[in-house]
């Protein structure tokens, strides 16, 4: 919308609001009784009072013979009739019920107590753990000097490094042959790309060795004959032949910007850090309502939350855009083999060994990935992941960080997958409670924190929306936001489900990778050109 | 030296800034302005969450939010309801504490708007120093506690980093400030435009996002609580936030026009301009300059939004102008700086130059003018005692009020007669007395169920063209009046007793009497004793003395001017050792009720008691000798709550102490007792306590008498009925009801054998003795409803004359039929009736304590918390200003 059309628009509410505030006066000019505030009507227990006509009688009732005022002998309003003869003294006062019971003079019940007790302490914890969630979501925009640190800052380096980038891929045919093209295109003069093959896996070696075949002084193709397989494995078989100073990770789907390696090596001389990790991003939000989600909470952790654990020092690494110094990667060991989420345990052992990590987020320069092709892929995914971080909680290294706040928030970062799940999947039940129970109002206040909280989360995520259509050029319609919205629920389920799973295979002591399969959907329509950086 | 020279050089102006603004607040705190009925409702409705967790002292009608008078309850909750001497004062102090909050504020505020630091004390000092701003921001308004939140929302948003926390915090801030006072909502377009000129564009979705969510979901808890009372939407029954946003937005009061002279509007705008004939006025033009100047321009809006709610046709809440005042002092302190840079620029244009000199002239005019306007209005402000009326009415009708009266009062005092010990259906607020049904059902005869009035300006002001209230004032009369003006008040009594002739005691009892004191009075006062002109109070008096005490009676004077109005005498003067009359005026101290006393004071003559001038038969206006013949048959119920182990001690009126019953334990009612027929003082005592005298009676030879005993209003007073039971030989049933947990009960009677229920009593409430109703012996059901629920309970009634007692069991109430025949009357116990010595009493009764418990509160201590409160509010914002002041000078 042009800014003339916005300008309109505002000036048109502001006027209305003040016509609406100078005319509440009289609106309809109606006949009701101005002045007078509506008759209060009596509540519940006062009304069994007896029907007495209102008309005021002058004049005390009559008295009896001996002198003793009526009005404590009264009527009974039934078949027994007036006292006769009765000698009464009062004081003056009618002898009256107890006073107006003390509403606060009934002690509650245990069973109710633990009740308010329970119920206030879960809305506290899920409101902790919620309110964690905004603010670490928020962390990028806090101010405008925060994120200008959040991007890249320096443009060149001094000197240039030696990259080594590793492409692990297992029957990735459909995407590897684009993905080798694009990498050894990029716009750096001192790299090499050492592609990963599993040697059960002939479809994908074909497509490799032709495509490195057609760039044969940068691309080469290493075969990993480990069994059975997975990334880190991939991974630690092609460290020993990496020659460059900096080691960088890719996956195979990635559509990686030509620039990338030169902003890279900036980051790492402005910065002197150990490791960079730059930005992934999904980008096909259109295709379903969990992929807009998926790529919104991409786009909260790489613009935002990593930021802040890079902050904290203790940072989970993510598995694909990341350079690390090979010398520091050699020494610790390479990565784990047997963990899921081995990018999160190297992450969370370089952070306890003391090394640097710095984030750089560019929407420019991101990484394009695609995400999963159906909610079962998802799941996986996710079981994956939070699998790892348990596998990560149980070897313990986080335990050898140095101050006692770091490692709580080592244990709260692992566990927080499986927090936020429960949290996501609670609060239909705190909404619930809050209209069927019958509880004091302050603990219905308590009860609705939550869902505030929760509602907050939701709309930053529209503003979040508007803001990744801006930044890629991709046009969000309303119907989006409303998809956005009405998704929050059933994709806390699916997260709450597959946390569940992963807790289950774990205590099975299930190990195996579920790998997610790729189909080129984020190159299929690309946006908009990438121009060079 | 060097740590002062690094201190921000702010704090000190400020912290005498904040000094100034408290101590002109606090001078004359209680005395200017003369308490309000507004005040009064919201210091009760603070009152009412922290004494009964109500939300209000009524029924709640959502005519605000509620959040205002919980802060107010949570200060007193910290001070005590009591803290400077009444419950109004209380809440001053937290304005005290307020007003110096929202200076600090409006000063960090003028700092952020990038004003110097010359112009934010301009701004600061206006709102100090103005009288319209003391006077009004020290009154228990909500609309100053809603600023102050509205200005801590201000300068969050100000931010000088553009914070996300800072908006988190602005959003809340904003939301608590709307929820104290609704119409801070008027405030919306300037704190939208802050919000989008204050944010930078990368934040700002986020900014606007965060803001708009937080403060709809803090508002939304309003709507939130008024959905789980089930009061959102109107419905029978019940009261709705609907209709409290209906009234106050469409059906109040037109204010008429502000041009017309007799209008609310325009009497509204005279009491501001009294206090401050400049600010009101000042404000357009200067609202109208705020908005030439850019960084203002926001603030200005809001300034002009007010300026429009006043101007326009409608309804004009008094307290408004507490909302623009902050703003004025900014919006002026800043155009006058940036007019004053103009005029001093060193190159000026020649247009300038020549106009420059005539415009510092009239600006100095003007301040001049303004303060010269403002200074004869400190004498009101600071020094004239407004309240002093309302004071002594309060002390007044402590002390001459009796605890049982129903009064209509203005709020203003409505804590005040709570805390002293009234029942809250005593005390009803002039405003409710119409509008409130269940008020309304405290009093079902209308106007003659109140008996006093209390009338002050604002209540005068207000009262219905018609009603129950303006009945009870037409009927009423002036029985004390303080002050003048527009500060009187009057304690004005409701004529709702009928004047029923005050009767002398019988000369017969008097011989009586005056047979047994005949060697130890003085023959004048036995003179007196034996004619139609002494109270009959006195004679009970005397019989009870004589039977455990006897002093000399050394006369019965008469009242001067009441002697000729036939007033029979109240007063009497008895003369003995030391110790005996002491012990005696502790006995006449402990009476209450229709045997109460003025005053028993110790003089050169003796003890001289006498009883209040009261319109009361308590049975000794008619009598003969005693009478001949069998004696009658006496029992006696005691269904006082809280059964105190006491005695009845019965004493003729002769003085003779005759007997004494009792019901304690399981005997209750107590069996017959034989008593010779004749009159009686009754008293009931506990062992080693004193006596009270409870009633007079006179038993009729050979007939059955129940005496039953219940508790009265108050804690120890008992209204005691003597009932003749019931014609013998006859069926006949009669109801005692002495359950006092469920309310008032219905008791029907099912045949057993089938057939309709009677109705026996519909409706009976606590101590009801009815009469007998015929009924034919046999098998019943007796089924017992009250307040929702039913008991059954199989009865047989014999051919006798049975009296069903109806008392509070643990389940409910219990039934229990009595004989009402006595088979073989017992003897009396041995009276034990004695005159403990004096101090052997129990302590005074509940309602004399009140008074005395008040502990007057000197100033001294509440201004030392005000200037804690001060020192670490400024303590605050030298924390933050020292954090501004250090990347003030990092970043230049």
């Amino acid at each position: 919308m042009p800014r003339f059309n916005r300008t309109a628009v505002a000036l048109c509410a502001v006027l209305a609001f003040v016509g609406l505030v100078i005319f509440s006066g009289r609106p309809f000019g109606n006949d009701v009784r101005a002045g007078a505030p509506p008759p209060v009507p009596a509540s519940g227990a006062d009304t069994q009072s007896a029907e007495q006509p209102p008309s005021p009688q002058f004049g005390a009732p009559p008295t009896d013979s001996q002198g003793g005022e009526q009005r404590s002998v009264g009527s009974s309003g039934g078949a027994l009739p007036r006292a006769d003869g009765v000698q009464a003294a009062s004081g003056g006062t009618k002898p009256q019920a107890q006073p107006m019971p003390d509403p606060g003079a009934r002690p509650v019940p245990l069973p109710q107590l633990i009740l308010y007790y329970v119920l206030v302490i879960v809305s506290l914890g899920l409101f902790g753990v919620s309110a964690t969630t905004l603010w670490w979501m928020l962390h990028a925009w806090h101010s405008p000097e925060r994120l200008a640190t959040t991007g890249f800052r320096r443009r060149h380096a001094g000197a240039h490094r030696f990259f080594s980038l590793v492409l692990p891929a297992r029957h990735e045919q459909a995407v590897l042959g684009d993905t080798i093209h694009a990498l050894a295109r990029l716009d750096h003069p001192y790299y090499e790309v050492i592609v990963v093959i599993g040697h059960d896996d002939p479809e994908t070696e074909h497509v490799a060795r032709a495509a490195a075949a057609r760039h044969p002084r940068i691309v080469r193709v290493v075969m990993d004959h480990n069994v059975p397989k997975n990334k880190p494995k991939a991974l630690n078989t092609a460290l020993p032949r990496c020659r460059g100073d900096i080691v960088g990770v890719f996956d195979a789907e990635d559509d990686v910007h030509p620039g990338l390696l030169r902003l890279v090596e900036a980051r790492f001389e402005e910065s002197g850090a150990d490791v960079v990790q730059a930005g992934v991003q999904l980008m096909n939000v259109q295709t379903s309502w969990w992929s807009l989600r998926n790529c919104l909470e991409y786009y909260f952790w790489f613009r935002s939350r990593l930021h802040f654990h890079a902050d904290q020092r203790f940072i989970p690494l993510g598995g694909n855009t990341v350079f690390t110094r090979t010398a520091l990667l050699r020494r610790a060991g390479g990565w784990d083999p047997h963990c899921l989420a081995e990018d999160c345990e190297i992450g969370v052992r370089l952070s306890t060994g003391g090394a640097r990590v710095a984030v750089a987020y560019d929407p420019r320069v991101v990484t394009r990935e695609e995400t999963p092709h159906s909610v079962k892929a998802l799941v996986k995914q996710r079981t994956r992941w939070n699998q790892g971080f348990l596998q990560v909680f149980r070897k313990g290294e986080w335990r050898k960080l140095p101050s006692r706040r770091q490692r709580w928030l080592a244990r709260y970062t692992l566990a927080m997958p499986f927090l936020q799940a429960a949290t996501g999947a609670l609060l239909p039940l705190a909404v619930a409670s809050m209209f069927l129970l019958k509880v004091p109002v302050p603990i219905t206040l308590a009860t609705f924190l939550p869902l505030a909280l929760m509602l907050v989360t939701m709309a930053v995520e529209a503003a979040a929306l508007g803001e990744f259509g801006r930044e890629f050029g991709i046009r969000i319609r309303m119907w989006d936001r409303v998809r956005l919205l009405l998704g929050t629920f059933p994709y806390q389920l699916i997260l709450a489900f597959a946390a569940l799973r992963s807790v289950w295979r774990e205590i099975r002591g299930d190990g195996g990778w579920e790998k997610t399969s790729h189909a080129n959907a984020h190159r299929a329509g690309t946006p908009a050109p990438r121009a060079a950086a | 030296m060097s740590r002062l020279r690094r201190l921000n050089p702010s704090i000190p102006v400020l912290g005498i800034l904040l000094a100034l603004t408290a101590i002109l607040r606090l001078i004359n705190l209680t005395g200017s302005p003369a308490r309000l009925d507004d005040e009064g409702t919201y210091v009760a409705q603070a009152f009412a969450v922290t004494r009964w967790g109500e939300l209000a002292h009524y029924t709640y009608w959502y005519d605000h939010p509620p959040a205002g008078w919980l802060q107010l309850a949570a200060w007193t909750a910290i001070t005590g309801s009591d803290f400077g001497g009444s419950a109004v004062a209380a809440g001053r102090y937290l304005m005290v504490v307020i007003a110096v909050i929202t200076a600090g504020l409006l000063w960090c505020l003028s700092r952020r708007a990038e004003m110097s630091r010359w112009a934010s004390v301009v701004a600061v000092v206006i709102y100090a120093v103005s009288p319209l701003a003391i006077s009004l921001s020290r009154t228990v308004y909500l609309d100053n506690i809603a600023i102050a939140w509205l200005m801590a929302a201000l300068v969050l948003i100000c931010s000088p980093r553009h914070r996300l926390s800072a908006m988190f915090g602005a959003a809340a801030c904003f939301g608590v400030a709307v929820l104290t006072k609704e119409t801070m909502l008027l405030f919306v377009p300037m704190v939208v435009w802050l919000v989008w000129t204050k944010t930078v564009p990368a934040t700002r979705r986020y900014a606007l996002a965060v803001f708009g969510t937080v403060f709809a979901m803090v508002v939304s808890t309003y709507l939130l609580m008024a959905v789980v009372r089930g009061e959102l939407v109107p419905g029978p029954g019940h009261v709705s936030l609907w209709q409290g946003i209906k009234f106050q937005l469409w059906e109040r009061a037109d204010g008429g026009a502000i041009t017309d002279a007799g209008s609310l509007k325009r009497h509204t705008l005279t009491e501001w301009l009294k206090l401050d004939p400049a600010l009101p006025i000042l404000a357009v033009p200067i609202a109208v300059g705020g908005l030439l100047v850019e960084r203002l321009r926001p603030f200005a809006v809001g300034l002009a939004t007010l300026i429009a709610i006043i101007v326009r046709p409608g309804y004009l809440p008094v307290p408004l102008i507490i909302s623009a005042l902050p703003l004025t002092a900014l919006v002026a302190a800043g155009t006058g700086e940036v007019a004053l840079r103009h005029l001093r620029q060193n190159d000026p244009s020649p247009l300038l130059q020549r106009f420059r000199g005539p415009v510092l002239a009239s600006g100095a005019l003007v301040i001049s003018i303004v303060v010269s306007l403002w200074l004869p209005t400190y004498h009101e402000v600071l020094q004239t005692d407004d309240d002093a009326s309302m004071q002594q009415a309060q002390r007044w009708i402590a002390r001459n009020v009796p605890k049982g009266d129903r009064l209509i009062v203005d709020d203003a005092i409505w804590v005040d007669l709570i805390r002293d010990g009234r029942a809250r259906r005593d005390v009803v607020w002039a405003y409710k007395v119409d509008t409130d049904e269940q008020v309304r059902a405290w009093a079902p005869n209308g106007w003659v169920n109140y008996d006093w009035v209390v009338s002050t300006a604002s209540s005068r002001a207000n009262v219905p063209p018609k009603g129950v209230l303006t009945d009870a004032i037409a009927h009423a009369q002036p029985a004390a009046t303080f002050g003048s003006g527009g500060t009187r008040v009057d304690v004005l009594r409701v004529n709702n007793v009928a004047p029923a002739p005050v009767l002398p005691a019988a000369p017969a009892f008097g011989t009586q009497l005056a047979a047994r004191l005949a060697d130890s009075a003085n023959p004048d006062a036995l003179g007196v004793l034996q004619s139609r002109t002494v109270d009959q109070r006195v004679l009970a008096a005397l019989a009870v003395i004589c039977a455990t005490k006897p002093a000399r009676l050394e006369a019965i004077p008469a009242i001067d001017g009441e002697q000729i109005a036939g007033t029979p005498r109240r007063k009497l003067v008895l003369t003995g050792p030391r110790a005996q009359l002491d012990d005696l005026a502790a006995f006449f101290e402990r009476q209450g009720g229709p045997f109460a006393v003025e005053s028993a004071t110790l003089t050169a003559r003796g003890l001289e008691v006498r009883f209040p001038l009261r319109v009361k038969n308590i049975g000794l206006s008619t009598g003969s000798a005693p009478p001949q013949g069998d004696p009658a048959a006496l029992r006696v119920a005691d269904m006082r709550r809280g059964r105190p182990v006491e005695q009845v001690e019965l004493v003729r009126i002769d003085g003779t102490a005759v007997g004494s019953l009792s019901a304690t334990g399981d005997e209750n009612p107590s069996a017959y007792h034989s008593v010779p027929a004749g009159t009686y003082v009754v008293a009931t005592h506990a062992d080693g306590h004193t006596p009270v005298i409870r009633q007079v009676l006179t038993l009729n030879p050979a007939a059955p008498y129940t005496l039953t005993l219940f508790s009265g209003a108050d804690a120890g007073e008992v209204t005691a009925q003597l009932a003749p039971d019931g014609p013998p030989a006859e069926s006949a049933l009669r109801l005692v009801n002495a359950a006092s947990a469920q309310g008032s009960v219905k008791l029907a009677l099912t045949p057993a054998a089938g057939g309709d229920p009677i109705v026996l009593a519909n409706d009976a409430g606590y101590g009801l003795v009815t009469g007998y109703a015929p009924l034919p012996a046999g098998q019943y059901t007796a089924v017992v409803t009250a307040n929702g629920r039913e008991w059954q309970q199989p009865v047989e009634l014999s051919g006798e004359p049975t009296s069903f007692l109806l008392t509070d069991g643990p389940d409910g109430p219990a039934l229990r039929p009595l004989r009402d025949v006595p088979d073989a009357p017992a003897m009396l116990n041995p009276p034990a009736l004695t005159m403990p010595p004096a101090g052997a009493g129990p302590p005074a009764p509940a309602e004399k304590q009140h008074a005395i418990a008040r502990v007057s509160e000197s100033a001294l201590p509440a201004v030392a918390g005000v200037c804690v409160a001060a020192a670490i509010v400024a303590l605050a914002l030298i924390r933050g200003l020292k954090g501004l002041a250090g990347r003030r000078r990092g970043s230049r």
